[in-house]
């Protein structure tokens, strides 16, 4: 990876000879592209990116946020496109997407309101966050520790 | 233009921050430094909920509690053509320069980059952009500029196709001397 194959071919070589830091220099393959974005609250935006930096901070061009609700089979979708500025800090992973495959995931499932899947959402997160602090409790009693749930909600 | 820079130019427009707590903050962005601080004018608060809280006539948001913001997508056009008449306007300022001429200097080793892969390719390949051109991706509204190429990742690259006489011609004779 230090040294390009031949001369141009290999685009992706070359941008990472040159910068400084790796972590997020790998984001730049996706740029314009639509990209998926977990963020540390559970949230899955789709979007195309245009722009980031080192510290993961992206924009989003005609961002929508998706939920999935895996026990009822249902999504539902933002129904407005809108420019997300998302802080890296909060970004859990980015991913390119296929645009031919992206409608494969979803096939099954119903589309529903955007408010109402928002307030089953908010519900399990609830009931998800209920559970690990009643969990922690049985093990905090035993002397053993529970790993940090570290997300945002 | 890195994400900050891109803050920096919306000044005056509405939108709307969710913050980490998952309160959500309504207003027109009076400022924005470099760490993300934001200055909202005519805010109005509300929580994740829908009730809401409390209106102010000025709010100071801390950075590092944002999540993300979100605004109107049609500003992108509007930022793209502003960045457009800025290039123009350096373009003819800076014909004298030197290899720095394609390098706005806004900010960010992005461009400045490119800006160096640019005048690399410029030479090799009669000038036309660099690398982005070669993969030649269509992004939704970049159909309307120069060959599909990104929008602010590749301003460079765009810039030079636009004055391509004068720019290689400094490109070129800069590279021989």
């Amino acid at each position: 990876m230090s040294q390009p194959s031949s001369g141009g071919s290999n685009i992706e070589d070359l941008y990472l000879q040159s910068y400084s830091f790796t972590t997020a220099a790998a984001i730049i393959g996706s740029v314009d592209r639509k990209v998926f974005v977990l963020l540390r609250d559970g949230k899955t935006l789709f979007g195309v990116l245009r722009t980031f930096d080192q510290f993961a901070n992206l924009v989003l061009h005609d961002g929508i946020e998706r939920i999935y609700l895996q026990e009822t089979k249902e999504y539902a979708e933002s129904e407005k496109p809108e420019l997300y500025v998302i802080r890296g800090e909060n970004v859990v992973m980015v991913g390119e997407l296929d645009i031919d495959k992206e409608d494969e995931a979803i096939k099954d499932y119903k589309k529903i309101d955007f408010k109402k899947a928002q307030t089953i959402w908010n519900e399990e997160r609830k009931a998800a966050k209920l559970e690990h602090f009643n969990e922690s409790e049985i093990f905090h009693k035993k002397g053993l520790a529970l790993p940090y749930l570290n997300t945002t909600f | 233009m890195l994400p900050i820079f891109m803050l920096m130019s919306l000044k005056g427009q509405p939108l709307l921050i969710e913050l980490k707590t998952g309160e959500t903050i309504n207003g027109t962005l009076e400022s924005v430094d470099n760490w993300m601080n934001l200055v909202l004018k005519e805010a109005i608060k509300s929580d994740f909920q829908g009730d809401q809280f409390s209106k102010c006539d000025e709010i100071y948001i801390k950075g590092t509690q944002i999540k993300c913001l979100r605004l109107s997508n049609d500003i992108i056009d509007k930022l793209k053509e502003q960045q457009q008449q800025q290039q123009q306007q350096q373009q003819r300022d800076h014909y004298g320069g030197g290899y720095r001429n394609n390098n706005s200097g806004n900010g960010g080793y992005n461009q400045n980059r490119q800006g160096g892969g640019n005048n690399r390719y410029n030479n090799n390949r009669g000038g036309r952009g660099g690398r982005f051109n070669g993969q030649n991706r269509q992004g939704g509204y970049n159909n309307n500029n120069n060959n599909g190429r990104g929008g602010y990742h590749n301003r460079n690259n765009r810039s030079n196709n636009n004055n391509t006489g004068n720019t290689n011609a400094n490109n070129n004779a800069n590279n021989n001397q």
